[in-house]
């Protein structure tokens, strides 16, 4: 595929091309909403960011000047938008701590949050790779934050089964993304 | 059961906190035992916490993302309801959008809620909706209305009483006609934007609310949360919160375009529009097709870029355009 480059982009929209606009949309909402979801932990706030973030763009496009690749610029701005959206909501204490690692994240790099992004889709992905019963367990422990004899009593299964899934789900996982983890666990070094 | 097997569960129950002390001291003297038992759990971890932020993920429907979005023009015409609607075209409104003191602009997004709660008329109330296409309305004060597609609007047979009131779902333009004493007030999504002087511009989107006001005085609020903004003051309210921020609007900063354009076209056929283009732009415009001269053009273009020119004049007349190596073809069936 011809990699068309950031600028070319940029200067097509500029212009006002919808074509190349609607590329850029299709290209990373997907990926853009997994990102501000993680923040916002909603699916539909986190669209609803993405969207106004895109129509602003648009609206803008003959201001805007960026500095940074265009997928780092959309990202800093989704980041940007999610911070102010919780900070701006009078949220109850729960949930304040419950996003407030990001709260005082406020200054992650460009990068940093690229990095994030890539964990996090890596994650999404090996988990879909999980057999089945074993990616449920999983995800039960870990979405839903039940215990592991909550599980058990849930799903009719002994504990020591629900500790032998969950074990094989990291172990599983682990495995999927051997290539990558030494890599990131580096960078968290050095980013922290 | 194997030696890794057991460390796996352990490592599993150590990061979902279920172990007891001996088993906590057991992972412990376990990763100090080597580097890369460390560093299997040390992955571990990075997996187990990132693992908790793509919990509420989905997958979006990016068709339906990018239809709402909506920054394509309306392509299709859909009129319906009151015999008054016209069809307009995105120029005219353009030429009139210079020349209205009051302009009103409302947007938010979830048009699709309120188009079925307002769908049926009530008594004395009126309903107006556009599907496909931008239509214009005129209310009974003189008020006119742009409004986009995929939205609407209900508003009384006849305004009596101290205000003008209408609700708006959707995204519209509205020149709202002088009448200090009786205020012109919109109802969205649980705001109010009430018209108290002559010039400002109020534009919001989504489930956010926002207000800029260029002069003179507009009051937003709701519920019991009210403020006025003035000159170089915009309000910003969230969905589902009532509380409204007000702010001062940063001084724009002022860009240098590439180049001044001014066109004013009034029903010149394309013929001839492509000449006036082509001086100003210094190229060729061809078309064709000899039936697309005849379309006759009425618009004002202020510093638009050329392409931006050639997609409203697309849009318009159903045509495409294409930057070729001797200039710009325009294609398409043209006008009778």
């Amino acid at each position: 595929m011809v990699q068309i480059p950031d600028s070319d982009i940029l200067m097509a929209i500029r212009q006002g091309n919808e074509r190349v606009y609607e590329g850029v949309f299709r290209k990373h909402y997907q990926a853009l909403c997994n990102y501000a979801c993680g923040i916002l932990k909603d699916m539909d706030d986190a669209e609803e960011v993405v969207q106004s973030i895109f129509l602003k763009f648009w609206e803008q496009r003959t201001d805007i000047e960026i500095s940074v690749s265009l997928k780092s610029y959309l990202y800093r701005a989704v980041h940007n938008t999610c911070l102010n959206r919780i900070k701006h909501l009078k949220i109850q204490e729960t949930y304040r701590q419950y996003v407030g690692d990001y709260l005082e994240e406020t200054y992650d790099s460009a990068t940093e949050i690229l990095d994030k992004v890539e964990l996090e889709n890596r994650i999404a992905e090996a988990l879909e790779k999980l057999p089945e019963q074993c990616r449920l367990i999983f995800k039960m422990s870990r979405f839903e934050e039940l215990k592991y004899q909550e599980i058990a009593d849930k799903l009719g299964l002994s504990i020591k089964t629900i500790e032998n899934q969950i074990g094989k789900a990291l172990k599983i996982m682990r495995m999927e993304l051997a290539d990558y983890l030494p890599v990131i666990f580096f960078i968290m070094l050095f980013n922290h | 059961m194997n030696q890794d097997q057991t460390i796996d569960d352990l490592l599993a129950k150590y990061l979902a906190d279920e172990t007891d002390n001996h088993e906590s001291d057991t992972i412990g003297e376990w990763m100090s035992a080597s580097e890369d038992n460390q560093k299997t759990f040390d992955h571990s971890k990075i997996i187990w916490e990132g693992a908790k932020n793509i919990q509420h993920q989905r997958t979006v429907d990016v068709d339906a993302a990018w239809e709402k979005l909506n920054i394509g023009a309306s392509k299709k015409e859909e009129v319906i309801e009151n015999q008054d609607i016209k069809p307009i075209q995105k120029l005219n409104w353009v030429n009139s959008f210079l020349k209205i003191a009051a302009v009103l602009a409302v947007v938010f997004g979830l048009w699709f809620f309120a188009a079925k709660q307002f769908a049926t008329p009530q008594n004395d109330v009126l309903t107006f909706k556009s599907e496909g296409v931008s239509v214009e309305k005129i209310l009974p004060d003189g008020t006119k209305i742009l409004l986009s597609k995929n939205s609407t609007i209900t508003y009384p047979k006849a305004f009596e009483g101290e205000t003008r009131e209408i609700n708006l779902t959707g995204e519209a333009f509205f020149d709202v006609h002088h009448d200090a004493a009786h205020p012109f007030i919109i109802h969205t999504q649980g705001t109010d934007v009430r018209v108290l002087g002559t010039s400002f511009n109020v534009r919001a989107y989504d489930a956010q609310v926002q207000v800029v006001v260029k002069t003179g005085k507009v009051q937003f609020s709701k519920n019991n949360h009210k403020v006025i903004l003035t000159k170089g003051q915009k309000a910003e309210i969230l969905a589902n919160v009532d509380t409204i921020i007000k702010s001062e609007v940063a001084e724009e900063k002022e860009v240098v375009k590439e180049k001044l354009n001014s066109f004013v076209f009034n029903k010149l056929p394309l013929g001839e529009v492509a000449k006036s283009l082509s001086e100003k732009f210094n190229i060729e415009i061809v078309f064709t097709n000899d039936k697309i001269k005849d379309c006759k053009l009425t618009a004002t273009f202020e510093n638009e870029n050329l392409d931006n020119i050639l997609s409203i004049i697309s849009e318009t007349f159903n045509l495409t355009f294409d930057h070729q190596k001797n200039g710009i073809v325009l294609s398409g069936e043209g006008c009778e």
